[in-house]
């Protein structure tokens, strides 16, 4: 798997390519999201348009992220629209407490969204 | 008086002037003599130097020999299996008996495409170097063409038509390939001017030998009278097949008399029922004893592999012998991804449409992640076996570990909201959510599910 980081305003964008379920792969991601700008960053969005392929231990891997996120006051969005990886995000309730997007356009009102909920 | 005294000073004369030539003639002969003692010194110190080159010479052509017998060794060490993989339904072991000559047997046991058993044994003519590189090549070209075709008889063929023609030397081989079904008990095999194995049949305590036709491999000369056959013998749990090279029976005793596949049968016959490893120890004994110190004259190699029960298997795994599953050992990532790999090419064959196949593989990739990682916790040396069964009308699959088992009441539902940021627990609930039918067994270590085919 590839991942590609880019930082901008206190956001991180991290863009996956390939697949998420084995060890490596998870491993690959949870480095990348320790990394240092992470941390200090107020919102992550993980752009999974390219992973073709998710299993629950990519999904527990997202959650922990998400938890982490939120204990340290940030946000995690997910910017995903392969048709299995987002079926399978929506079966196990993702959409209940994440913030998913399934373009770019969408991916953009959220973050006005969560910008104007800050500057409330 | 005065004459006589003439005389006799005339007389003292010659014999002092006689005396005097008999002394100059001595020296000059012994001049010669000793010249002649320098020329031969010099001919023995020449003599000696070249006496000396020429050993020297000879102990560079004995370590040079020496050294690429051990290369040769070294090339055929390599070439042995270190460890003899995990099959299922097949325990194996194997001996290999080194002579002073470096020989050239080879044997292998691989996994085929849809995880048969493949045995092969095989024993390269002549010595050293060449043998060792035709051995070599020759096992490329095996493990290539079972992964191509589960025919014993085309292996040999197509084996048969590359080592000629990369070769073209009268250099050749026999060999003996058996492919074993583990649901179907039964092998297929094909023999190429090799020693036939010995089969004990457990039921009623007989050995059998597998004859069939079929001419050495590699002779380029006589490529073209090369052919093949092959035959299938049915075989029942407990059965035990013993591979060997001819170095083993050709071993000879003090008053020449060879150990023979007479003795050899009577000997596998007495221990057969013993485990694998004391069958071969107790054979390769025997037949030490036999030669009563006369060494050997080629290394041979013994093989024997004994068949499980697969109905027990079978019973475990929720299929039945009629169903004809397919079965195959996971142990790692790149397993899971070769056994989903497969399973998906036969549903997509079978004509489920591609959201079935990849809610499918999402399942299959669940069930053999918890099993690898859950069930057997990442221990290598425990397996997981998963059956499969793909027709028009269902997918079925039932994966297997060799974990404790767990109980999967216990799994919480994910979509409650005490669960819901917990990273673990979906797995399960994603394989109860795509596929129509999912069971455990009591002790919690087998999942089966089925997926029924859309439309029928």
């Amino acid at each position: 798997m590839d991942i590609f980081q880019h930082y901008s305003n206190g956001i991180v964008r991290i863009t996956l390519i390939g697949q998420l379920w084995q060890k490596n792969e998870l491993n690959a991601l949870s480095e990348a999201v320790d990394s240092s700008n992470c941390q200090q960053c107020k919102c992550i969005i993980l752009d999974l348009q390219r992973v073709s392929f998710i299993n629950s231990q990519g999904l527990g891997l997202l959650v922990r992220i998400y938890r982490d996120m939120v204990d340290a006051g940030g946000k995690l969005i997910l910017l995903c629209n392969t048709s299995s990886v987002l079926e399978v995000i929506e079966i196990s309730g993702f959409k209940d407490f994440m913030l998913i997007a399934e373009n770019e356009m969408e991916l953009q009102q959220l973050l006005n969204n969560e910008e104007q909920k800050t500057v409330v | 008086m005065k004459k006589s005294a003439e005389y006799g000073e005339r007389f003292q004369r010659s014999r002092i002037a006689r005396i005097l030539l008999q002394s100059r003639q001595l020296r000059l002969q012994s001049r010669k003599l000793q010249e002649k003692i320098v020329d031969l010194e010099k001919k023995l110190l020449q003599r000696d130097l070249v006496i000396k080159e020429l050993n020297y010479n000879l102990n560079r052509i004995n370590s040079e020999i020496d050294e690429e017998m051990e290369t040769a060794k070294r090339i055929q060490e390599g070439l042995m299996p270190k460890v003899l993989p995990e099959m299922i339904n097949v325990k194996s072991t194997a001996i290999y008996i080194p002579a002073s000559k470096v020989g050239g047997d080879l044997y292998d046991i691989l996994m085929t495409p849809s995880q048969k058993t493949a045995v092969l044994i095989f024993d390269v003519s002549g010595h050293g170097i060449p043998a060792a590189l035709v051995g070599a090549m020759a096992k490329m070209l095996f493990a290539h063409f079972i992964e191509k075709t589960e025919s014993p008889a085309e292996v040999f063929r197509l084996v048969n038509r590359q080592i000629c023609s990369f070769i073209g030397t009268e250099q050749y081989l026999t060999a003996f390939l058996g492919i074993i079904d583990p649901v179907k008990n039964n092998m297929t095999y094909s023999r190429a001017g090799h020693v036939p194995p010995l089969v004990f049949h457990k039921k009623n305590n007989q050995i059998t030998r597998l004859d069939s036709r079929g001419f050495f491999i590699g002779h380029s000369a006589l490529q073209n009278l090369a052919e093949y056959w092959e035959q299938t013998i049915n075989l029942e749990p407990g059965d035990k097949i013993l591979f060997y090279t001819d170095g083993l029976t050709e071993g000879c005793n003090p008053s020449g008399e060879m150990y023979g596949s007479e003795r050899l049968r009577n000997d596998f016959s007495k221990y057969a029922g013993l485990e694998l490893e004391n069958v071969l120890e107790y054979i390769v004994t025997d037949q030490t004893k036999f030669r009563s110190g006369i060494p050997l004259r080629d290394d041979f190699t013994l093989l024997c592999i004994e068949l499980g029960n697969t109905e027990s298997l079978l019973n475990d795994s929720g299929f039945s012998r009629e169903d004809e599953p397919n079965i195959r050992i996971v142990n790692s990532y790149a397993d899971i991804d070769k056994t989903c790999a497969a399973i998906l090419k036969d549903m997509d064959r079978n004509g489920f449409n591609d959201k079935s196949i990849k809610q499918f593989k999402i399942c299959t990739y669940e069930m053999l992640t918890n099993a690898l990682l859950h069930g057997n916790k990442g221990d290598s040396s425990k397996k997981v076996i998963v059956f499969y069964k793909i027709t028009l009308f269902a997918a079925a699959i039932s994966v297997m570990d060799e974990g404790q088992g767990f109980n999967y009441n216990d799994i919480p539902n994910p979509l409650l909201p005490e669960n819901r940021i917990k990273d673990h627990g979906r797995g399960l609930f994603l394989i109860r959510h795509y596929l129509d039918d999912v069971t455990f067994n009591a002790r919690g270590n087998r999942i089966t599910g089925r997926k029924f085919h859309h439309g029928v």
